[in-house]
């Protein structure tokens, strides 16, 4: 059940237009994204050496450790999405909860890094912020909110997961009907997606 | 037979994985390097390549047809403006 982006494919189809709605939402939160990836590129064109400075502060081995594990989520999901197609209840959830297990696992991977640099201060608002200069509240302000932002979603993608675990689990979700799967699926990929292109930002460049 | 010609396998995705941690593995790794302005290139060209790794696997996006042409010189524009706006500029 591909999702092709086609104007040419037919809007009548029942497996396109299920999924329109879901996909709409997709698009408005990557034009998000991509007005903060601009936002994040003219700051970082009028404080050059302030950005460098600052993204040391900040650990790759623990952006690199929250990459792998927000892609072994998604890699879960598919399997959940497989076994779900397949009829495999039981493959289903268990792969349907090892995905919010591992989604888990990056928040408290998440919080556990937004905790280490507030304790030493480095969080918009802070006076130890304010007194490193401007280009730094532009950084730690842009990473805050878009980490945070990130997180929110990947929160309401625990939402949406566990409605669709429900659904698997009460036989609403089944083989015969899968276009629910897809859609959290696909909600939840966005957040790989979105994952992919914030890490080298803030850990790499 | 449509359907069952979409599910694709786990393997298939386990190998998307193995691919995707790669490159990130190499990403981080080319950080550590001291290249200059090639740095950003190979940052944000192994991300886009990530990106649309997710987008064709995971997400199972099939670019084609005009609107999917017109989004994807969208974002090339959008990634060359923050290239050169951040970047070179």
């Amino acid at each position: 059940m591909s999702q092709s982006l086609s104007m040419t494919g037919s809007i009548s189809q029942k497996k396109e237009s299920t999924l329109s709605g879901v996909w709409l939402f997709i698009f408005i939160e990557l034009l998000l994204f991509a007005g903060l990836f601009l936002l994040y590129g003219v700051y970082r064109y009028k404080n050059p050496v302030a950005f460098n400075l600052a993204a040391d502060e900040l650990s790759i081995t623990s952006g690199v450790a929250n990459t792998i594990i927000i892609l072994f989520a998604s890699l879960f999901m598919a399997y959940s999405t497989i076994a779900v197609k397949k009829g495999n209840k039981m493959a289903a959830l268990f792969w349907l909860l090892g995905t919010l297990f591992v989604g888990f696992m990056f928040l408290v991977n998440r919080y556990y890094e937004w905790k280490g640099r507030v304790d030493f201060g480095l969080f918009p608002g802070s006076e130890e912020l304010a007194r490193l200069g401007h280009g730094d509240v532009l950084f730690f302000g842009l990473y805050f909110f878009m980490t945070g932002l990130h997180a929110l979603h990947l929160i309401m993608g625990f939402v949406y997961l566990t409605y669709g675990t429900v659904k698997v689990n009460n036989n609403t979700l089944t083989a015969e009907n899968p276009a629910l799967i897809e859609k959290v699926g696909a909600y939840w990929h966005l957040a790989t997606l979105i994952w992919v292109l914030v890490f080298p930002l803030f850990y790499l460049l | 037979m449509e359907q069952q010609s979409d599910i694709k396998s786990a393997k298939y995705y386990t190998l998307v994985l193995t691919g995707l941690i790669v490159l990130t593995l190499i990403s981080a790794g080319l950080s550590q390097l001291n290249l200059g302005f090639v740095n950003t290139i190979l940052a944000i060209g192994v991300a886009g390549l990530s990106a649309c790794i997710v987008l064709g696997s995971f997400m199972k996006v099939k670019l084609d047809g005009a609107f999917a042409r017109l989004l994807i010189a969208g974002i090339l524009a959008l990634a060359l403006l923050i290239f050169f706006v951040a970047f070179v500029g």
